[in-house]
């Protein structure tokens, strides 16, 4: 045992001693290897790269594509008294931004998102400081998504290189060995130490509760909600069902303090409904996936899935934040036929159709003929072709991979633009594939007649652990004598006069 | 609803003269010389800027619906406002006691590991810095910001106190969302933030007006001499230069600007400063007659004016003759 760090840790966090794997990535860290580490949700990734940063010299830089996460773990390390910290992202103003930019030698840890990175005078700045590590965070995100969503993270090899390459931490929570590989070859084909840990939780249970339609499914989830009286999260896989269903909650259990969290909210309201939460205020959260990243909530009890997300790396995930005190916890998922759907048009949202990119092609060509060779907006795209602002991003990184698009110009060569289409093509059919595979995994865990347990982590680990107490719906287990064996005894104040008291003079 | 309510009572005297869009801008507190002579002229002051984050769709809808059933509505009383004076520190009082609030109670428990009730830099500054002043006094100001706030609750409508007070955050408590508000008291999204506006300018005024009953709230204000006037600061550019004797041409040659441009800023001065820098551009015999043609004729349209004197004066002067009226009325 390293005496060091658990000296730091003391001291920076007040714990006594390490959650799996973290001591050991440390070490991996401290003696300047590049690691990739592979830790389940919940066991605190962050203290793998924050130690460094308090402990020695030189910078650390985190890229993380999770910006309401970053503007998280800064507030809380603010909070903790940890001052020389700050996040470059697009929720700041440019007065902002420059601010931070300008003073770099000030902090200690810099969050990054990826888009960042492609500011030359950013990279410029980094240059001339002392980088002792750089974190790729959510490093699935190179693999996974990275072609569609994060293609910027498509360029970290690149940025590592001209940063001096810098040791590199890479971090996820779930990476199937495909997947691990690739990480590696994208960040650069580096030589990198390992540390990979079982993501299966032996406290965390597995049942599936199929339905015909809407109603039985919001009967089902109510009848469980009544049962199982504890912290509980509900996720959706749209915006407007999660505003709905809180809706119904609240106006069929007025007890049960419910409420909806998405990523279209005000940041300031945001924060307010997490910090409900956290506080015992609220007992139900109905949200999307943009909730739960960096919510350290230990007593959740029950992840309901209203939609299921469209690979298993999600659902693990999003599992995962049950049960972090180690007590028995469950997952239930309510799946009725027409539920697929959803993510199947989704995939088809992310990536352009063949029809679209010849549009768009021919559309910038007729501008290049007009002697505009300036990048034209998205804004004015639209206008022109039907494609989704995440779909222009994705072409866009396309273009400027073939040439096609250089700095902010367009550039024409017969040749180059033919084979983009073609090369394009063939790419965007390979994802959607993919993709499409992926979902039909979630589909077939979802269909299995054995054990659930065995069947969500076989494709991540060699061995999965036996559950501690309940199993899964297919081992025979049931939740008609669950208890969650919590209460909760939120004192409730009526009137604002008492409120006002409470707050300032008790 | 409140803002429907609002609305109609902004649109009686605007309606036949203005566009629906210009009582939007008034809400949203438009810093332009059009808007500001609109709340000037049609005496809605009070409603200037008390709704900044007001969207044009929200309030194309409202405004559809409330023109329809005009009438009922209105008869509601109106909340406190006085927009002009607090529209610019409306925001940074309420964060700013939100957020000492948010300090004094988790400080009497002795924690000191919160997340900040606002990510607005300046205001977290702005509490430090009170609170590196202070913080021998913390006891002094928990109770005194308790007193102060229970005594002019009080005087508010009982709605308005328990959206204000079930906002609020501190210890081990979490102040509830806009949208949770809306749903408790079952009002409308758009009207508990108007009521807040409301209730923030309710304590600005009873704080500004006797600074000694309540001393803690008045530290939390902008010190006068930081306070934004409502005048432009382009405005106040032309303003600067017209005193230092320049001519309207040679300050739109100078800044670049239209001689229009530069005219309006006159206007928008006169509006708030009477004739200190319009004697230069009418006399007050040509403003009279003006505002003797407007006055018959019941109208404020410029172009109405112009034809009935025959266009012996120019819009320019109208509009200047039309933003002394307050300044006549008053001396006669």
């Amino acid at each position: 045992m390293n005496a060091d760090l658990q000296n730091a840790l003391q001291k920076f966090y007040g714990y006594d001693g390490f959650r799996t794997g973290q001591e050991e990535i440390l070490e991996s860290v401290l003696e300047n290897h590049h690691t990739l580490g592979v830790l389940p949700t919940g066991t605190g990734k962050s203290i793998c790269y924050q130690l460094p940063a308090f402990m020695r010299s030189g910078q650390v830089i985190v890229v993380s594509p999770l910006l309401s996460l970053m503007e998280d773990q800064v507030k809380q390390l603010r909070a903790r008294g940890f001052k020389r910290v700050a996040a470059l992202n697009s929720f700041l103003d440019y007065e902002d931004k420059q601010q931070i930019m300008r003073k770099l030698q000030n902090y200690d840890l810099l969050y990054v998102s990826p888009e960042m990175l492609q500011n030359d005078f950013l990279i410029n700045r980094l240059q001339s400081l002392h980088i002792q590590l750089f974190v790729v965070d959510e490093a699935h995100c190179i693999s996974q998504w990275g072609q569609e969503f994060r293609t910027d993270y498509l360029r970290l090899a690149e940025v590592i290189r001209n940063l001096g390459s810098p040791p590199v931490l890479a971090l996820t929570g779930t990476a199937t060995p495909e997947v691990q590989v690739d990480i590696q070859h994208l960040l650069g084909d580096l030589d990198m130490d390992k540390h990979i840990y079982p993501m299966d939780r032996e406290n965390i249970s597995y049942f599936i509760r199929e339905v015909q339609d809407q109603q039985e499914k919001n009967e089902t989830m109510l009848a469980l909600l009544r049962k199982i009286q504890a912290p509980t999260i509900i996720y959706f896989s749209s915006r407007n069902m999660a505003e709905s269903t809180a809706a119904i909650i609240r106006a069929n259990m007025p007890d049960m303090p419910c409420a909806y969290y998405h990523g279209g909210m005000e940041n300031e309201d945001r924060i307010l409904i997490q910090q409900q939460f956290l506080a015992g205020q609220l007992q139900i959260i109905c949200c999307t996936s943009a909730f739960g990243m960096g919510v350290d909530k230990e007593d959740v009890r029950l992840i309901i899935h209203y939609h299921l997300p469209s690979d298993k790396e999600s659902f693990i995930q999003e599992v995962g934040r049950a049960g972090r005190d180690g007590e028995e916890s469950v997952s239930v998922v309510l799946y009725s036929p027409g539920d697929w759907q959803i993510p199947i048009h989704l995939i088809e949202q992310d990536l352009p159709e063949q029809g679209s990119i010849q549009q768009m092609l021919r559309f910038l060509y007729q501008r290049v003929k007009a002697g505009q060779l300036e990048l034209p907006s998205y804004e004015l795209l639209i206008q022109h072709i039907p494609i989704s602002e995440t779909q222009w991003r994705f072409l866009l990184y396309q273009m400027e991979k073939h040439d096609i698009v250089k700095g902010n110009h367009l550039h024409y060569k017969a040749n180059a633009w033919k084979d983009f289409l073609d090369q394009i093509e063939k790419f965007v059919g390979n994802r959607k594939r993919h993709k499409l595979k992926q979902l039909q995994r979630m589909k077939e865990w979802v269909y299995t007649d054995s054990c659930r347990r065995q069947a969500l982590f076989a494709d991540f680990q060699s061995e999965v652990r036996p559950a501690k107490g309940r199993c899964c719906d297919n081992c025979g287990d049931t939740l008609a004598d669950w208890q969650s064996g919590l209460t909760n005894a939120q004192p409730e104040r009526t009137g604002w006069r008492e409120q006002l008291y409470h707050l300032l003079q008790q | 609803m409140l803002l429907a309510s609002i609305i109609i009572h902004a649109a009686e005297p605007i309606r036949q003269e203005r566009s629906a869009a210009s009582i939007y801008h008034l809400l949203q507190g438009k810093r332009s010389a059009q808007t500001l002579q609109d709340a000037h002229m049609y005496g809605l002051t009070h409603l200037f800027g008390i709704y900044p984050k007001l969207s044009r769709q929200v309030f194309d809808q409202v405004a559809a619906n409330a023109m329809q059933e005009e009438g009922q509505d209105i008869k509601k009383i109106m909340p406190y406002f006085n927009g002009m004076a607090y529209q610019s520190q409306t925001e940074p009082f309420l964060y700013r006691l939100l957020l000492l609030i948010q300090l004094l109670s988790n400080q009497t428990k002795g924690e000191n590991r919160y997340l900040p009730v606002t990510d607005n830099l300046a205001i977290q500054q702005w509490i430090k810095q009170l609170y590196r002043q202070e913080q021998h006094h913390l006891d002094d100001w928990r109770n005194g910001v308790y007193e102060e706030l229970y005594g002019l609750l009080e005087k508010l409508p009982q709605i308005q106190a328990e959206l204000f007070v079930d906002r609020l955050t501190g210890y081990h408590h979490i102040g509830l969302t806009t949208v949770q508000l809306a749903e408790k008291y079952h009002v409308y999204d758009t009207d508990v933030l108007l009521y807040q506006t409301s209730t923030i300018h309710h304590l600005l005024q009873h704080t500004e007006s006797n600074t000694a009953a309540f001393p803690h709230l008045a530290a939390l204000m902008d010190r006068p001499q930081h306070k934004i006037r409502s005048i432009t600061s382009t405005a106040l550019k032309t303003r600067t230069m017209l005193e230092r004797g320049m001519s309207v041409e040679q300050i739109a040659l100078v800044r670049g600007l239209t001689e229009n441009t530069i005219k309006d800023h006159i206007v928008e001065i006169t509006w708030l400063d009477g004739e200190a820098l319009s004697s230069k551009f009418i006399s007050d015999t040509d403003a009279a007659v003006i505002l003797d043609c407007a006055m018959q004729a019941g109208t404020n349209k410029l172009k109405q004016i112009h034809a009935l004197l025959e266009g012996k004066y120019d819009y320019f002067q109208i509009r200047l003759a039309l933003a002394l009226r307050k300044e006549q009325e008053v001396k006669a």
